[in-house]
């Protein structure tokens, strides 16, 4: 089974298309950033087809009421992302698996993704990674399958600094198993003519960040020889040596 | 083998700001202007944290605190300094407050309070000075740190009740 098959099986359940319906319209709506021309999601199916498995009933993800305390109820109307990203860095990592318990839509992992970027909150790029990290893996797969082929027409519906967030949280997931970490690291880069420095960069940084997961370092090897090698960018080829070199470096 | 500071190219005394990402300091945009707001943006919060590193030990403790808010901990961590005069030629006021999990890090963090505008000044300056930004990396210097940093028993490695060396008379 091919590993974009295996992906979408592991989406399929009901429910995650109206999420996604709504979140994709209100980023057409208010994103100055899309390069498609539509304003609403129905006008943008019409014009670009959303991938099916984004929309079709068997892509959505049921989670059961799972919790077990109420402590976050209170918050649940109120904002308890909000409430998450105004705690210190040091506050958010003692409370960020609560949290991620409370995350069930794609359309809060969008939100996570913008809060990620905000410069009035104090250190968010690092809150939000570590809260996706701790967020069920079936909410982030989709996201990343919008980096894979054939939706590449679907890429710029994440900026590149959200893109950067992305990759790097599904590296850091503790909800994914390591062999889709590295399926949905690797199908990124059959879409590689479509990526900046910065999206390349985090690539490059998820391989470094799972490589011991792995523990197989030819699995990393030829991506990274890829950037080395073939990259039109001397930065990326310098960036994936470096990360190359500390990878196979036996420490003292 | 512990990196020293030396070794970053850092003469102390100076701040130490945790930056996104090393290619958030290099962003590839063709417009000058632009990239300079780029890397504002993704270097300085409203209210940024920087830490006052004055010998390696203050690094090490820096980098200790600055771990324990991430899982996995021995990641890349991807930095900038900068000197009190840039702070103050840019008019950026600094705030002590005790934070980071490493008890010894605590002394050393403060807030800078950072507009747009004054990020944009500031991340000129550091640009026209060629300041890079510097990388701790996973194996060749996180992990060897937080492995020292267990050994003195830092409260950011492990919260157990024992004393970290750092508790102890003429720690350095």
């Amino acid at each position: 089974m091919s590993n974009d098959l295996l992906l979408r099986e592991e989406i399929s359940s009901p429910q995650i298309s109206q999420e996604l319906e709504r979140t994709t319209n209100r980023i057409t709506k208010s994103s100055s950033r899309l390069h498609y021309n539509a304003r609403t999601f129905q006008e943008y199916r019409k014009v670009s087809k959303i991938p099916e498995f984004l929309l079709s009933e068997q892509l959505s993800i049921h989670i059961n009421s799972k919790r077990d305390f109420t402590f976050f109820d209170n918050f649940r109307q109120e904002n308890v992302l909000e409430w998450y990203f105004e705690k210190s860095p040091d506050e958010r990592i003692k409370v960020c698996q609560d949290v991620a318990d409370y995350i069930e839509t794609v359309e809060e992992i969008f939100e996570i993704l913008q809060w990620g970027n905000k410069t009035n909150i104090r250190d968010g790029y690092d809150g939000a990674i570590t809260l996706l990290a701790e967020c069920d893996g079936r909410l982030l797969i989709p996201l990343m399958l919008l980096g894979h082929p054939p939706y590449n027409q679907h890429i710029n519906l994440l900026s590149t600094e959200q893109w950067e967030i992305l990759i790097k949280s599904v590296a850091c997931s503790h909800k994914i198993t390591i062999i889709k970490k590295y399926s949905l690291i690797l199908g990124l880069m059959n879409n590689y003519q479509f990526w900046r420095r910065l999206v390349k960069s985090a690539i490059i940084d998820a391989l470094w960040i799972i490589e011991d997961e792995l523990d197989d370092i030819e699995l990393i090897r030829p991506i990274l020889e890829r950037f080395i090698f073939q990259d039109a960018d001397l930065y990326i080829r310098k960036y994936a040596r470096e990360a190359l070199d500390d990878i196979v470096s036996i420490i003292n | 083998m512990l990196p020293t500071l030396e070794s970053f190219g850092i003469s102390p005394p100076v701040y130490i700001r945790k930056i996104r990402s090393k290619s958030s300091w290099n962003p590839d945009e063709s417009d000058p202007k632009e990239a300079l707001i780029k890397i504002a943006e993704a270097s300085f919060d409203e209210v940024s944290s920087i830490w006052l590193v004055n010998s390696e030990q203050n690094f090490y403790s820096v980098i200790a605190s600055l771990s324990s808010r991430r899982n996995p901990r021995d990641q890349n961590i991807d930095f900038i300094w900068l000197t009190e005069n840039e702070l103050d030629s840019v008019g950026i006021p600094k705030y002590q407050t005790m934070e980071g999990e490493c008890l010894f890090s605590q002394n050393l963090h403060y807030n800078i309070e950072v507009t747009k505008d004054l990020a944009i000044q500031l991340c000129n300056i550091l640009k026209q000075k060629n300041r890079q930004s510097l990388r701790c990396k996973k194996k060749q210097h996180t992990q060897v740190i937080l492995a020292y940093q267990e050994k003195i028993g830092c409260k950011a490695i492990s919260n157990n009740q024992e004393l970290c060396e750092c508790e102890l008379p003429n720690f350095v």
